[in-house]
């Protein structure tokens, strides 16, 4: 189980879900900056509208929308706190100081495939609310969340803790063995319990709402009648390892044996002593073989006995201290309460009057009680009924019950009173005995009116009314008034202090006084139900493994909250109403002649018709069935607790205020809101990036520079040795046969010295597995076949969490080089269910021949990104460009903001623009001027412009076009393709040209000219801080030699990345601008003489693949 | 006798969705036909083109996104330039310029796919061998 954890966490707080947030949250930690981003919703984009909301809008926004979910909710600056809430708010040192809470993850969203297996074994899978979900469906991950709500009140109920909404939802998918399981893992006694408990569960179900609880003691009694017909021996597996420590156990009764068992699992060996000849206990002696037949008794003692738990029968232990010297390190006194109490009236040493307890033991263990043939019980409990109805299998033609209690509120429960009275038992009630008369036997019994009265010290004493008397005949009693424990008769009150009624006294951890002895069960508690009993007697043995080892009682009850996220569904209005069967019994006059059972239980149809009833409140059964499928991933964990963090933040941006504790903080400074959605998602967007701009202000001091994490260029021209790894999918990509057929395959091509099929990509391990491999049989090129398509370090629409995953833990968490991988996507083009071994292999080989080819033709990546220097160029004034300007000098850049920009030569037409001068130290204004051109890329501008006549040549890294008359200067994003792959950076600031923004009057119908400053300042940070170092040979190369400066390149391409220069003889060359460059290779293609290529996708590499598609694949892939 | 020799160059993003699909729903495709993939038609220069007839192809087949539909832009625009000037290229070398073919395709298109590609091979199966190939292997055909 997890330990509840608190994390301390030093970010800009964001809450709330929605494309709003994703966009601050891009904005701040592509800029550099560390945001905590808490939501209540499981994934980032569950907006309040509903996931299918989404559908409304425009297809092509997830052109967008998954690379940049990928890209934030991945990045290493950002603190994904979903399924969270802000408890409170405070003020820190530097802003605020947030407490919160995560609810528990039942599934690790870092580990988790999506393989969906789980889904699979899941018993709930089908209904109507499955609790394994993928959702929201469009979310760009396959992750799964598990539903899990509040504990059962069935499960809350049961003094054990007995899951039966799990073993119902078994049930009722027909997987009868692993429903008795889990009734086993918590009750080792279900076919006893499954006759005789009082069932709590039932009582609290609520299903008797709609209309009646389930029968869920029936369906645990057919589960384990199922198993006996079906001839199965049940028995417990020894543990697994012994400890060190012996205990023994006094009495094995339920409570007995349930300790020695739980004591036993855990690997303590237990010995327990029984007086009587046969073990059981009350469940022997005190319970009839019509309602317990002995067969169902012997064979669950047995299955305890035979997990290695010692019973001594016929053994009266008449001293603990002599047990401790003999070497055991703990008792556990459940001896239970064995003797009767007396009545205490005349005539009550007659011949002819029985005590309860020991005349049902005569009966059941020894065959030798007799009754008369007018046998009067006195005394209305459940050991009455069953000493009622044993007297008349005896042969007694009249048996009566007298009992002081009226009929509603008799102690007997009402099956048993129902029961008894269908077979012939006459009742008595409201009347006491107060005299047995008889002259040498018993002739009459002697009752009087009488009542329970409460007593002023909480007791109830019984009242006579001496007025109204009458008398029984009868020549049998059978004093049925309850019991007391024993402990004086066998001596052992002299070491355990007794209480009233002869009790052993406890304290809460069942310990006694005397160290190392425990006591639990009726001789602790006095008499109780068998589930309660053996509820103490677990509980009793997690206190003696307390005390022999010091761990924490390793037994779990849960309460209502121990689990779960959220109350119970509402139940379904389309439910129907259905009662619960009544479970066959022979016939009354049948029946009461032998000592055969009465009950037959319920048959499979009708226990699986039952169990569909359960309403399955708690969503999650938690009967661990899933745990199965995702044992090699390790996703699943039901125990998992609620995580505790705290937040140090400079600012808060509210995406959602629905999810603050308190809208009071709405109106404090530094706490910015994303503004609902009014229009269309750019509106909700255009304020993320406001919130975002206005909040770096304050979180400067967190903004971490991206430092540069160039590698080495990797030497591709070592020997090629070559790996390959097959995913699998934890088992669902294919049948393993043929993943194993692939895997050989490969194994021959040559080149490969190491082939391999691995359970995860995406994993953790996996990747190490990769790693090992790779170090053990010096691997120098990698074919990975999974899901993921490229080794590259960005994320487009295609991409998913999964994908990005497994590139993280191999390049940045490994150290892997990721030129030397070539990655396939086998996952999405093998549909394994439709597709016959044969098929599978065939179309794994067709579409591996590719990667081995590529294998050979591998060019260096070199990673890393790098800072871009700091100078911003702001063209145009006004508010927003001083809004844009003051909030970048904030945050540390030099802005050279240019007021008046002009593009043509005519004479100045505007007036000079007043400026606020005391604001900013690090502006440089500029009144007017006139702005020739701008050339270069991100980092390396140079804007051609005159000031006051003169001639002009600025430098900046990044060029900000705010006025309407520079917006010519940027390119056209009106080109086809373009709006595909930018367009919601387009919508408000972004040009195809990295490093270029402009503010287009459309932008200002959405947002103020404040914010928009604010927002344009949040991309500017963005641009400056996280640029790509576009040198990783995805952008082409041009060859001199080959270049003859034709052109046709720079027109076709629409980002501006290639441009003629003057070489040294005059003649012309092209030039990639790599910053500007999407690494499409369209200038590659259009190039009429070969002079460009691309070193990743080399012009050798495609050509080697139409070498060997021509060759059938015979050329590269041949066996060595 | 020796089947023709079929490329398909087929473009990462529409049409390999449409050929991911067709594969899916087990519809069958020319066995003849040999298909790489690229992340763009835009990467594949005249050069490559050529090398195909070169290395024995008898029908060159470019699948290909919509002008509109490009990932990257300049895609189908540099496919049709290059079409265009490697198919009077074949002219002067003798090929028939019908062995080059150019298709475009959206992403839910595969059954217009498969029917195009088997028209692809049918047309090129009736015109035989390429005439550029060595004759022992032109009259294997």
């Amino acid at each position: 189980m997890n330990t509840r954890e608190r994390d301390s966490i030093e970010a800009v707080l964001l809450v709330g879900s929605g494309y709003g947030a994703l966009k601050v949250a891009e904005d701040l930690v592509q800029s550099g900056i560390p945001v905590a981003w808490v939501t209540a919703r499981p994934h980032y984009l569950e907006l309040p509208l509903g996931a299918e909301a989404l559908a409304d809008w425009p297809a092509d926004l997830d052109y967008q929308f998954r690379p940049l979910y990928l890209r934030v909710t991945r990045h290493p600056l950002l603190t994904a706190l979903p399924q969270a809430r802000i408890l409170s708010a405070g003020n820190g040192t530097n802003g605020f100081v947030v407490e919160g809470e995560q609810d528990p993850r039942y599934i690790d969203y870092d580990l988790c495939t999506g393989c969906g297996k789980c889904t699979e074994l899941c018993p709930l899978n089908d209904s109507e609310r499955p609790p394994i979900t993928r959702r929201p469906a469009q979310c760009p991950t396959r992750a799964l969340v598990l539903d899990k709500r509040a504990t059962g009140a069935c499960r809350v109920a049961c003094p054990l803790g007995v899951n039966a909404q799990a073993y119902l939802a078994l049930t009722a998918a027909g997987r009868f063995d692993e429903a008795l399981a889990v009734v086993r893992d918590a009750n080792p006694l279900p076919g006893i319990c499954g006759r005789v408990c009082h069932h709590p569960c039932e009582t609290e179900c609520r299903r008797a709402e709609v209309d009646e609880a389930v029968a869920i003691r029936d369906i645990k009694r057919f589960l384990a009648d199922f198993e006996a017909h079906a001839g199965v021996v049940p028995s417990f597996m020894p543990p697994a390892q012994r400890r060190t420590g012996r205990v023994a156990v006094i009495g094995s009764g339920p409570a007995g044996l349930t300790a020695a068992h739980y004591l036993n699992r855990q690997g303590f060996q237990v010995t327990v002593f029984e007086s009587l000849p046969q073990a059981g206990g009350m469940l022997r002696a005190g319970i009839n073989s019509f309602r317990l037949p002995r067969r169902v008794l012997d064979i669950e003692i047995r299955a305890i006995e035979n997990a290695g738990v010692t019973i001594q029968t016929g053994t009266t232990v008449t001293s603990v201290q002599a047990l401790l010297a003999e070497g055991f390190s703990a008792v556990l006194l459940a001896a239970g309460t064995q003797a009767d109490l007396q009545l205490g009236i005349p005539g009550e040493d007659l011949p002819g009057i029985n005590a309860c307890v020991s005349f049902l033991r005569a009966v059941n263990l020894y065959g030798t009680a007799a009754v008369g043939a007018k046998t009067v019980v006195i005394g209305a409990g459940n050991s009455a009924m069953d000493a009622a109805r044993t007297a008349l299998r005896l042969g007694a033609a009249s048996v009566t019950v007298v009992g002081i209690e009226q009929e509603s509120q008799l102690p007997a429960h009402p099956r048993e009173v129902r029961e008894a009275r269908e077979e012939g038992v006459a009742f008595v009630l409201g009347a006491a005995p107060v005299a047995f008369e008889g002259t040498s036997a018993l002739e009459r019994v002697v009752c009087c009116k009488a009542r329970w009265q409460p007593h002023p010290d909480g007791s109830q004493e019984i009242v006579h009314d001496r007025e109204d008397t009458f008398s029984l005949d009868a020549d049998c009693v059978i004093v049925a008034i309850g019991q007391r424990a024993q402990l004086k008769e066998c001596g052992l009150d002299q070491e355990i202090e007794t209480g009233p009624g002869g009790r052993a006294l406890i304290d809460t951890c069942y310990a006694t006084p005397v160290a190392g002895v425990f006591a639990a069960g009726d001789v602790a508690s006095g008499p109780s139900t068998v589930v309660e009993a053996m509820a103490a007697g677990r509980a009793a043995a997690g206190s003696i493994i307390e005390y022999l080892t010091g761990e924490v009682c390793p037994f779990d009850t849960p309460t209502r909250e121990t689990r779960g996220v959220g109350d119970y569904p509402d139940i379904p209005e389309s439910l129907l109403r259905r009662r619960r069967p009544d479970a066959p019994q022979r016939l009354p006059r049948v029946r009461c002649r032998d000592f055969d059972e009465v009950d037959m239980g319920l048959g499979a149809d009708e226990a699986v018709a039952e169990a569909r009833r359960c309403l399955q409140c708690s969503v999650c059964c938690e009967c661990r069935a899933c745990e199965a499928a995702c044992e090699q991933i390790g996703a699943i964990n039901h125990f998992s607790s609620a995580r505790q963090f705290t937040i140090a933040a400079p600012a808060i941006i509210v995406a959602d205020a629905l999810e603050l504790p308190d809208a009071g903080l709405l109106d404090r400074d530094q706490v910015f809101r994303v503004a609902d959605l009014k229009h269309d998602l750019t509106d909700v967007m255009l304020s993320g990036s406001a919130a975002a701009g206005r909040a770096m202000v304050a979180a400067a001091k967190l903004r971490r520079a991206a430092v540069p994490r160039e590698t080495d260029v990797e030497d591709l021209s070592d020997e090629v040795r070559i790996g390959f790894f097959l995913c699998t999918c934890n088992d669902t990509l294919a049948s393993r046969s043929a993943l194993e057929r692939v895997r050989d395959l490969a194994g021959h091509v040559r080149g490969v010295v190491h082939s391999q099929l691995l359970m995860s990509a995406c994993h953790p391990a996996g990747a190490d597995l990769i790693a090992e491999a790779v170090g053990r049989h010096t691997i120098t090129r990698v074919v990975l076949a999974s899901c993921v398509c490229c080794p590259l370090e960005f994320q487009c629409i295609s991409c998913n969490d999964q994908r990005t995953r497994a590139r993280l833990h191999l390049f940045e968490r490994l150290g892997l080089p990721r030129s030397r991988f070539e990655t396939i996507n086998l996952r999405d083009s093998l549909l394994a269910e439709r597709l016959s071994d044969d098929e599978v292999v065939d179309k794994a080989r067709d579409l591996l021949r590719a990667s081995f080819v590529r294998a050979r033709y591998m060019a260096p990546l070199t990673q890393g990104r790098t800072e871009i220097g700091k100078q911003v160029i702001v063209l145009g004034g006004g508010d927003i460009g001083r809004s844009c300007a003051l909030n970048l000098d904030l945050q540390g850049f030099s802005v050279r903001l240019v007021h008046n920009p002009q593009l043509t030569t005519d004479p100045l037409r505007r007036q000079p623009h007043q400026v606020d001068t005391s604001a900013g130290n690090n502006i440089t204004h500029v009144e007017s001027a006139i702005i020739r051109d701008i050339r270069g890329q991100m980092g390396d501008f140079t804007i051609h412009a005159r000031q006051d006549g003169a001639a002009r040549r600025w430098r900046a890294d990044i060029v900000c076009l705010v006025d309407e008359a520079v917006l010519p200067l940027a390119l056209n994003e009106d080109a086809p393709g373009l709006k595909k792959l930018y367009r919601y950076d387009f919508a408000f600031f972004h040009t195809p040209q990295a490093g270029m923004f402009r503010v287009l009057p459309r932008t200002l119908e959405r947002v103020q000219e404040f914010e928009a400053g604010a927002a344009l300042a949040a991309q500017v940070a963005r641009s400056a801080a996280e640029a790509f170092l576009k040198d990783h040979l995805l952008s082409p190369r041009v060859d001199p030699e080959r270049c003859r400066g034709c052109g046709r390149c720079v027109d076709i391409c629409p980002f501006n990345a290639i441009q003629l220069v003057p070489g040294l003889d005059g003649l012309y060359t092209a030039e990639v601008a790599r910053h500007n460059c999407v690494g499409c290779g369209g200038c590659v293609g259009r190039c009429p003489v070969t002079a460009l290529d691309m070193p990743y996708f080399s012009n050798q590499l495609l050509e080697a693949l139409v070498a060997d598609a021509m060759a059938g694949g015979k050329t590269y892939n041949e066996a060595s | 006798m020796k089947r023709p020799n079929l490329l398909g160059i087929c473009c990462n993003w529409s049409p390999w969705t449409c050929l991911n699909a067709a594969g899916r729903t087990n519809l069958e495709l020319p066995p003849d036909l040999r298909i790489i993939r690229v992340m763009c038609i835009g990467r594949i220069n005249q050069a490559l083109i050529l090398k195909a007839f070169e290395y024995g192809a008898d029908g060159v087949i470019l699948l290909e996104c919509r002008d509109e539909d490009c990932r990257y832009g300049p895609g189908p625009e540099v496919g049709h330039a290059n079409v265009t000037l490697v198919r009077s290229l074949l002219d002067l070398l003798g090929i028939d310029q019908q062995r080059l073919v150019e298709r475009s395709f959206e992403a839910h298109e595969k059954d217009r796919m498969v029917t195009e590609l088997w028209n692809f091979a049918e047309r090129i199966e009736a015109m035989g061998a390429n005439p550029a190939k060595p004759r022992q292997e032109r009259e294997a055909v």
